[in-house]
């Protein structure tokens, strides 16, 4: 038996944890035992006799340990993933999560959103958030400078983000990053407008914080963000399917807040909704007919003819507006078709005039653009929808500043022809003053310029063309205003007395010279200027003019 | 019983205690868990198991006085729920072939046993043990390589002493069975040789 055993135990021997096994495997123990470490109090129960080693108890007791070690980490984990930034959600610059909700949530966000449209659009909204959230400081008085410094900065980089998105898509589908263009301008003039309302000074003087810098650079943003959109036409069929799929939304929206808003805000957005509808009906009217004009012309490539058409268009209006030259004579007759076609004829002394004032063109609402109208169309009801849904812009600002009222036709002729009577009014006093010899000359020349001005717009008036008639009783009115100015000073200079003079000396502290000044330089402009430009500074002076009196 | 001459109360005597029983009884661990499972890193994993286990033990407060008996309690119960995880030979049909025999009065006798193992040789029923059915691998192990005695044995299997020394003294006829054929075989290869 001896030798059995002895024999048995010596072969057995030869198996043993080799001296690397046995390292690694006392290293696994010890990190186990680290990992588990003994609790601190504990307490020693002395395993009695009987027990010893031998019952299976060790095995429920593990059970339950590591199920209560497992609960335990899940615990944390769910704080960690679930909770922590469901919290952080909620809040703003110089709070502890903040930096999670932007750089981790948000940036999740990014990377989860796969299509360039669908970046686009959260960068928008993360640059919505960051405003909003500044506005929030603001409103508590917690915005102090370098918090705002930090907005800017994220408003500059959700921005770049934005635009860097978009010429990226433009590379893939020109057509759907123009409308990303033309949608991230118009959360951005949201903003803008939002941000504007807020810096009125008796909102926040007595908090001392304000978001001045941030108007700023948003405005700037937008100018540029404009710039850019003007130059985005996307294909006509692409944007009237946006415009309409957007209105539709409008609709639906404006249906479902309906109880939560005053009859006045129902019938602003009622009115916008109009509008919008005018525009683009408006829109498909001039690209029907631009469609059939491009037909007829055969020896001009498709392109030239269609952005030479937009272009020649607006120069013929403006231009038949401050001269009786031969195609005003046309342009009158025959109205917008007229104007249109006659264009199409002489392209090219048109395009030789276009490049001699090529940045006069764009800065005019171009009447006969069917891309540019749903353009409008679409940023205006965007920012209706933004209007409808969001409750504190509401608050915030009135629909005015944001989508201002489109006036149909009906109402610019009778604004119109306001404007007309004013003049023709005026004329008729001017007619009943005597003139005094050193202005004679002057007199005559601008009566001239206003029965020119206001024989076009009867022609106008006659043909219904609203722009024209429009344009023509704004300048005679001008004309006029600032004769009658000219003689009522000249009058008070020779010591006589007219009805309207009181008050418009007293508005208006002009001198004689510097009103005949104004009059000698709107004659000049009128010779030399280009069209366009004069046409622009007169509704400018008519616009100052109406708001001095 | 032995073992009252440390009384670890502290953490690090806790420790130190556990490690200690790594040192001394490691080896003789992998040795018993090798031997039954035939696989070597099955065998560390298993051994590994078995202080993980006994570790969480010792935290839930309990203090072992002997560790030797309590480590291969836990460690033959791991072996018995691999050989489940298995399932290549069904430990209950096993347990049914020689559970509810008796066994014959000189099977029951720890001198039987003796006697039986003097006539075989150690080395030879060494390299056949491995063949044999894990009911009778395990006593024989738990007895000639461990050296653990009857009573020990029965209370690690949860059997009577007796069913011990049965399974024994039939694991050890079973090997000399086995001997004896391989002797034959060979004999038989060596004749044909010649």
């Amino acid at each position: 038996m001896k030798r059995f055993s002895e024999q048995f135990k010596k072969k057995s021997e030869s198996i043993r944890l080799r001296a690397a096994e046995r390292a690694d495997l006392r290293d696994r123990l010890v990190s186990y035992m680290e990992y588990h470490p003994l609790p601190s109090g504990m307490r020693v129960e002395r395993i009695s006799g009987e027990k010893r080693g031998i019952s299976s108890e060790p095995f429920s007791i593990i059970a339950f340990n590591v199920r209560y070690v497992r609960n335990a980490v899940g615990l944390l984990a769910a704080l960690l993933v679930v909770a922590i930034p469901v919290v952080a959600e909620w809040s703003v610059p110089g709070d502890v999560l903040y930096p999670i909700k932007r750089n981790i949530n948000e940036e999740l966000r990014s990377t989860l959103t796969l299509s360039p449209y669908a970046k686009v659009e959260w960068e928008t909204k993360r640059l919505e958030r960051r405003i909003a959230e500044a506005r929030l400081l603001a409103e508590k008085g917690e915005l102090t400078p370098e918090k705002e410094a930090e907005v800017v900065a994220a408003v500059r980089a959700h921005t770049d983000a934005a635009q860097q998105e978009i010429a990226h898509l433009r590379q893939e589908d020109a057509d759907t990053a123009a409308i990303a263009e033309i949608t991230f301008a118009s959360a951005l003039e949201v903003q803008s407008e939002v941000l504007a309302g807020d810096t009125q000074p008796e909102t926040y003087d007595e908090t001392g914080s304000s978001v001045d810098a941030l108007v700023y650079v948003v405005q700037e943003v937008v100018a540029d963000v404009k710039e850019a959109v003007d130059e985005a036409t996307p294909s006509y069929e692409k944007l009237l399917g946006e415009v309409e799929a957007e209105t539709t939304t409008a609709y639906e929206l404006f249906a479902s807040v309906q109880s939560q808003i005053s009859d006045e805000q129902r019938q602003d957005i009622e009115r916008r909704l109009a509008d919008i509808e005018r525009k683009v009906a408006e829109a498909i009217a001039l690209y029907a007919e631009e469609g059939s004009i491009q037909a007829t012309t055969t020896d001009t490539n498709k392109t030239e003819t269609e952005m030479d058409g937009s272009d020649a268009t607006d120069v013929n209006g403006e231009e038949s507006a401050t001269s009786s030259s031969e195609t005003t004579d046309d342009f009158e007759g025959e109205g917008m078709v007229g104007a249109t076609a006659t264009k199409t004829i002489d392209v090219s002394e048109e395009v030789k005039r276009d490049s001699q004032k090529p940045m006069v063109v764009n800065q005019l609402p171009v009447e006969g653009d069917p891309i540019r109208i749903l353009r409008e169309a679409l940023q205006d009801v965007q920012k209706l929808i933004r209007f409808i849904t969001d409750l504190e812009l509401r608050e915030a600002i009135s629909i005015d500043e944001l989508v201002p009222v489109t006036l149909t036709d009906e109402e610019r002729l009778s604004l119109a022809r306001d404007d007309y009577t004013v003049a023709s009014t005026l004329v008729d006093e001017i007619a009943s003053y005597t003139i005094g010899e050193e202005y004679a000359e002057k007199v005559t020349l601008g009566m001239q310029l206003v029965q020119e001005a206001l024989s076009s717009a009867d022609a106008a008036f006659a043909a219904q063309n609203v722009s024209a008639a429009e344009e023509y009783s704004a300048q005679a009115r001008v004309f006029a205003q600032d004769l009658s100015l000219l003689l009522q000073n000249t009058q008070q200079k020779d010591g006589v007395t007219t009805p309207e003079e009181g008050m418009a000396s007293s508005t208006q502290q002009t001198t004689v010279d510097d009103v005949a000044d104004e009059i000698q330089q709107d004659m000049s402009e009128e010779t030399d200027a280009p069209p366009d430009t004069s046409a622009q500074m007169g509704t400018e002076s008519a616009s100052t003019t109406r708001m001095d009196n | 019983m032995v073992g009252q001459h440390k009384k670890g109360n502290t953490k690090e005597d806790h420790e130190e205690r556990f490690l200690k029983a790594f040192e001394e009884y490691g080896d003789a661990l992998f040795r018993h868990a090798f031997l039954r499972l035939s696989d070597r890193e099955r065998a560390i994993d298993i051994v590994h198991d078995t202080f993980a286990k006994v570790w969480t033990y010792v935290r839930r407060g309990h203090h072992i006085d002997q560790f030797r008996p309590f480590l291969y309690k836990v460690l033959n119960n791991l072996i018995v729920d691999e050989y489940r995880k298995r399932k290549e030979t069904s430990l209950d049909t096993l347990l049914a072939v020689d559970g509810v025999d008796e066994g014959s009065f000189d099977e029951l006798s720890e001198s039987s046993v003796e006697s039986l193992a003097a006539t075989l040789d150690g080395k030879k029923a060494f390299e056949l043990v491995q063949e044999l059915p894990d009911t009778y691998r395990e006593v024989v192990l738990l007895r000639f390589v461990d050296q653990l005695g009857p009573k020990e044995i029965a209370a690690l299997i949860e059997e009577s002493e007796n069913v011990v020394s049965v399974r024994l003294h039939r694991g050890l006829r079973l090997l000399r069975q086995y001997i004896e054929t391989r002797e034959k075989r060979a004999k038989r290869k060596r004749n044909t040789k010649t």
